[in-house]
């Protein structure tokens, strides 16, 4: 079980991501990078980036940066933790999450619009990893 | 009132806070004479297809004037609502 905003969430959800032949199917045209930014609640005191690099179904790099500037992603997204609980536990579909303004974005919403399978297959992934949200 | 199913074309780039306040502007705008009921994306074809319900065409098309940079429409059709509870 691996607590989300840890590495080592991000390292299982990495290797979920490259084992997975419905997500490397529905992101083969895919190229984008992400932070996805836990934003702090409860036992939380500080803000979780995680980067992911996604490239044509796979992820290429995924690692926890200290620094917001250590990367320049395409996409950013970030939402506080109870909004990220409610995408995984697939409470909250992610693109209307987009579109609602639940998860807040930057970079072209247009082409992520586009890639609501991709979208979809990248939740499933994170659905396969034993998760433990802070309290 | 008459209801009508519209085609948009979906922008290739927008940011959220653009489409989000947008949507936000045209609901605020709506007077009592249209009324937007629901709205499906075709990520496939990246278009925009929306219900509304309105007295007339050109009621529905002024309603949309100020997005329609963002989604130009395609076409308006008037449609007539099957229901399926009458088919029990």
């Amino acid at each position: 079980m691996a607590i989300f905003g840890s590495p080592e969430w991000l390292e299982a959800f990495h290797e979920v991501i490259n084992a997975s032949k419905s997500y490397e199917e529905a992101a083969k045209t895919w190229e984008g990078d992400f932070y996805f930014v836990v934003e702090p609640e409860g036992s939380m005191t500080k803000p979780v980036y995680y980067y992911v690099d996604l490239w044509h179904g796979k992820s290429r790099r995924a690692f926890v940066v200290k620094d917001e500037s250590e990367m320049q992603p395409e996409f950013v997204i970030s939402a506080p933790l109870r909004a990220w609980k409610k995408v995984i536990e697939k409470k909250l579909d992610p693109i209307q999450g987009l579109v609602m303004r639940q998860l807040k974005l930057k970079g072209n919403l247009a082409k992520i619009l586009r890639a609501v399978k991709a979208a979809k297959e990248l939740v499933n992934c994170t659905t396969k990893v034993p998760t433990e949200f802070p309290e | 009132m008459a209801r009508f199913i519209i085609f948009h074309k979906g922008p290739q780039e927008v940011s959220q806070d653009t489409m989000v306040e947008a949507a936000q502007a045209l609901r605020r705008s709506l007077l009592v004479e249209v009324k937007w009921l629901n709205s499906w994306y075709v990520p496939s074809e990246n278009r925009l297809i929306c219900e509304w319900e309105a007295l007339d065409e050109q009621t529905v098309r002024s309603a949309l004037k100020d997005v329609s940079e963002l989604w130009p429409i395609e076409v308006v059709h008037e449609v007539v609502h099957v229901e399926p509870d009458w088919y029990k």
